[in-house]
Order: C-alpha cells, then sequence, then structure tokens
C-alpha cells in the first residue's frame, strides 16, 4: 500500500490537524460528568433488535447501566415499536422484571398494578381507596424510539433534538440494505472493564495493531505481504460518525481446523481473510473502495456502538461509561443460521475465534486507563491510520461545547 | 456410560465423550482453561484426523433433528472449535496477554442442538 500525501486519511481534514491530542478527557470525571449530560442524554442510543419484539406484545429490558435506567420495548396491537421508563407510576417499583417475554399488560409485581401495551394505566387493584385517581395522568412514561435497519435505537431527551435519520445522516445511508436480517443466530459476552468509554471504542478502531497485538492469532489473516502494517483501505468521517475498511489477507492459509471450520461454515467468518467473496450483494458504501482484499467495515454510531459488517457475518460492541473509568461492554455477534449439524461447528468456530482476539484487544484497556489517571501519559499520538480515534476526540468536544453554549 | 455412544465409524472417539461432549460454550471454555496443553493436545490431534470424515456425515443431519449418536458427536466436534486456539494459536490453554475469560461470561448463548 502506497504512503504518499495523497493517500493520507488525515490530510484530506485538515481541520483535525495532525498534532497530538491531549489525554485529560479519557480520565477526568469532572470532564465526564459533562459528557452525561451533552452526550448520552442526547444522542440516540442502540437498544435492541426489531427481532425482539417480533409481534405484538413481545417485549424485552434494555438496562442502561450509565443511567441505572431500565427501559422496556415492546410492540403495541397496532405494530408501533414503543419503548418506555420500566416504573411503575404508583410507588416506583420495575413494572417488568423478565428480561423479555410475551404479554398484553405489564403488571407491576408490587401492588399488581397493570399497563396495556401502549403504556396506559390498565388496571388498580382496590383502586376506590384511592384519593382523586387521574388515570390518564399515570401512563408508563415514554421514551423516544425510532429504528434505522431493523436496529431500535431511544433518545432519553423528552423531546430529541434531531430525529433519528437526521442524526444517522450518511453513515446511515451507507450502511441501509446489509443484510442484517440474515445474522439469526445470536450469541454475546458481557462484562465490566477499568478503561474509558472512549478509549474502548478507540481501540477497534484502527487496525494498526493487528500484526503486534494479534500476533499469535488473527495477524496473518489481515495482514499480507503487501499488508505488513495493518493499514487501513478507508476512513470515512461523517456527521457524528465513522467507519473504516478493514483489509484482509486473501493469501491466507487457514490452520488444520480452522481450515475444516470456514468450509463447513454458514457464512464466512471475519477470520478467514478473504471477505466472504462468495456473498457480493453488499451495499456500495460498504467496502467503498471496492478493494478485493477487503474482510469489513467497522461502523462506529457515535457516542457507544461499533457494529463490524463482514460478507458473512456482523457482530457488535456497545459501551456504557459507568464512570470516567470503568464501563460495562456487551459483545453481540450475528451469525448466519446453521442448517445441518456441520455448519453449528463452522459457526462455534467463529464465535471462539472472535471472543479469543477480543480477549487480546481489551487486555491493554485497564493498563492504559492507570497510565492515564497516574499521567504518565499526557498526549496521544496518532497515525494516520488512526484517524477515528482523532475524530472521535474533536466529536466529544465539538458535542461537550455546543451543548454547553446552548445551555442556560 | 451406556449412553455415551457414537455414530458406528466415530467409536474410537467414544473415550473422549466424558471429559468433552460438554452442554454449552461456558463449559467448554472452563474446561479448556482447565486443562494442561498436553490434555488439549491429546483431544485436539485424537479429534483432527477424523474431523473432516465427522463433518461430512454431520452435513448429512439438519439441526435440531439430530439422531443422540449425532449429537453426541457434534458436541466432541463443538469442543474441538474451543481447544483450536489454544493449539493453532497459542500453544497455552489461555489467551496470551488476554483479559480473564471468567470476566466476560456469555450472557447470550447458541443453542448446539437446534438452530
Amino acid at each position: 500500500m502506497s504512503n504518499t500525501a495523497e493517500t493520507r486519511f488525515t490530510l484530506k481534514h485538515p481541520e483535525l490537524g495532525t498534532g497530538p491530542i491531549p489525554t485529560d478527557i479519557y480520565w477526568k470525571e469532572d470532564f465526564y460528568e459533562r459528557e452525561l449530560e451533552a452526550i448520552f442524554r442526547r444522542a440516540w442510543l442502540w437498544a435492541g433488535r426489531v427481532e425482539q419484539v417480533a409481534k405484538p406484545g413481545a417485549f424485552f429490558v434494555k438496562s442502561i447501566p450509565t443511567f441505572d435506567a431500565s427501559i422496556l420495548i415492546t410492540r403495541t396491537s397496532s405494530e408501533a415499536i414503543k419503548a418506555y421508563h420500566n416504573t411503575c407510576q404508583h410507588r416506583g417499583n420495575h413494572v417488568e422484571l423478565s428480561s423479555e417475554g410475551n404479554c398484553r399488560v405489564f403488571t407491576c409485581p408490587f401492588h399488581g398494578w397493570s399497563y396495556n401495551l401502549d403504556g396506559e394505566l390498565a388496571g388498580v387493584p382496590d383502586s376506590d381507596a384511592f384519593y382523586d385517581l387521574d388515570r390518564s395522568s399515570l401512563s408508563l412514561p415514554e421514551v423516544s424510539v425510532d429504528v434505522w435497519e431493523g436496529f431500535i435505537f431511544i433518545n432519553l431527551q423528552e423531546s430529541p433534538n434531531e430525529t433519528l435519520e437526521e442524526f444517522l445522516g450518511k453513515q446511515g445511508r451507507n450502511l441501509s440494505g446489509y443484510p442484517f436480517e440474515k445474522g439469526k443466530a445470536v450469541f454475546s459476552y458481557e462484562g465490566q472493564i477499568d478503561t474509558n468509554w472512549k478509549c474502548m471504542v478507540d481501540s477497534f478502531t484502527e487496525a494498526y495493531h493487528v500484526p503486534v497485538l494479534h500476533k499469535r492469532s488473527v495477524k496473518d489473516s489481515f495482514c499480507g505481504p503487501n499488508n505488513p502494517h495493518g493499514r487501513l483501505l478507508d476512513v470515512d468521517l461523517s456527521g457524528h460518525h465513522r467507519k473504516i475498511s478493514v483489509a484482509g489477507n486473501p493469501e491466507y492459509q487457514p490452520r488444520p481446523v480452522q481450515g475444516l471450520a470456514y468450509r463447513f461454515s454458514p457464512g464466512a467468518a471475519v477470520t478467514s481473510g478473504d471477505g466472504g467473496q462468495s456473498e457480493n450483494q453488499l451495499p456500495e458504501n460498504i467496502n467503498p473502495t471496492k478493494d478485493p482484499s477487503w474482510v469489513f467495515d467497522i461502523a462506529v454510531f457515535f457516542p457507544n456502538l461499533l457494529l463490524f459488517v463482514g460478507g458473512g457475518m456482523h457482530f457488535l460492541h456497545q459501551i456504557w461509561p459507568l464512570s470516567a473509568n470503568n464501563v460495562h461492554w456487551e459483545m453481540r455477534g450475528f451469525l448466519r443460521e446453521a442448517q445441518t449439524a456441520a455448519e453449528r461447528f463452522g459457526q462455534e468456530n467463529s464465535i471462539v475465534e472472535l471472543r479469543d482476539a477480543v480477549l487480546e484487544d481489551t487486555n491493554t484497556l485497564e493498563r492504559i486507563q492507570i497510565a492515564l489517571k497516574r499521567q504518565t501519559i499526557r498526549e496521544f499520538i496518532y497515525h494516520d491510520h488512526e484517524l477515528a480515534l482523532r475524530y472521535n476526540f474533536h466529536t466529544v468536544n465539538r458535542w461537550v461545547q455546543e451543548y454547553e453554549k446552548e445551555a442556560p | 456410560m451406556t449412553s455415551q455412544s457414537l455414530p458406528k465409524e466415530f467409536k474410537e472417539l467414544e473415550c473422549w465423550c466424558s471429559r468433552w461432549a460438554l452442554s454449552n460454550s461456558d463449559e467448554r471454555s472452563r474446561q479448556r482453561q482447565n486443562s494442561t496443553l498436553d490434555e488439549l493436545e491429546e483431544f485436539y490431534s485424537s479429534l483432527l484426523p477424523l474431523a473432516e470424515k465427522a463433518l461430512v456425515h454431520l452435513s448429512g443431519f439438519k439441526l435440531g433433528e439430530l439422531p443422540k449418536e449425532e449429537a453426541l458427536l457434534l458436541k466432541l466436534l463443538l469442543s474441538l472449535a474451543e481447544v483450536t486456539p489454544a493449539i493453532e494459536w497459542y500453544g497455552q490453554p489461555r489467551v496470551i496477554d488476554g483479559l480473564d475469560p471468567e470476566r466476560f461470561p456469555a450472557a447470550l448463548l447458541l443453542k448446539d442442538l437446534s438452530p
């Protein structure tokens, strides 16, 4: 891959500069408090998939660890997707304790107040003993909700300053049409890590680390002789969001069991190096340079969702800050459905490889966070292909500054 | 155990069933972490020569409609998938310089025997 001024990504965005980035915002609690108000209370946040509310009465509860919030999402009898704060309007208990299910009314397990799928108060045991009970004012508090390509997003503002479509902008349009509905076999992992939410998001938005950090695992399937340093095929900065296109190594010779797994897999594994060439019906702006060595695009939906879209599978990470120095993290993978027992083996190989590689990715984060807090690193120096990280710094600052300028 | 019976072409792998025919990915991961590299290598190298034949065999069976013997064979192969990075990548049971997998439990598991 060439290395001329013309091919440099960062130089195409002179407003972002090329200099070092101060690290204060990656560990300071006072800045984190500002981020909560300016970003997490205002941005559209991913909450789930439409398949989780396939029919009227189907529901799931999404917890938002950042705010200790519990959001109840359901499909009403008129097929609308609705989101509510999972809070009984009698005394404040959670109305729904199950993480998912099907029902016609939500009944609070405390005193039995019940709510219909539209969130309206439907039943109050021994209601005669209340004073001036105004049922119409006692609906479950509604949360703004909208859907893009089957992904359900919520917004915690009472009236969002942007629609979901406006918020997603070009990034949403670029990924529209990807066969997300084929990812029916779902698995997930979650846990807590002592890291700043931005460091964790950023750690997945460059491939410069791949030949080194992943030298024992996926290095050879991503970094061939013509791309020894994990250079990106493309970096696309659009609005609040960003997307990188990652190359594979088409020359990669899989190891023995791995090779069998690739042969008996319902969709190409992201580690196979060939990007699932069999599946070529991808939208125009995924792999925008149409490089034949493409493996996947990593789309960051600001602030905390990373969506990896490959030729035969997709997966995501969602990162919820708990403080400036700690996150709750979920990885959810969506594989093509296995028809035969042999394909189930291919699926398992994809899961195990992805999990192990991600354990490598995440192990750097807690060491970095300690260094940040001890201020033994005060600036980040970004490589040209770490542009998406530089852009995140600017985007976060822009959101905080614009919000504070408008705030009374 | 009498119920631990594999399709007849794969009888020689039955000795592995008590240790490696497990019910989900959490159990497989734990078994990998709790094994020595020698134990993993022995399992891997016993399965590998028959793995292709086993997968061709399992290609003829729909997931969700598996006879007991084929279900057991699949369980062994899923453990082979779990063990493979320890052999093909790391040369030790655990990820080298990796986060402890116990801190990162599966919240949602793929069902082994149904779609």
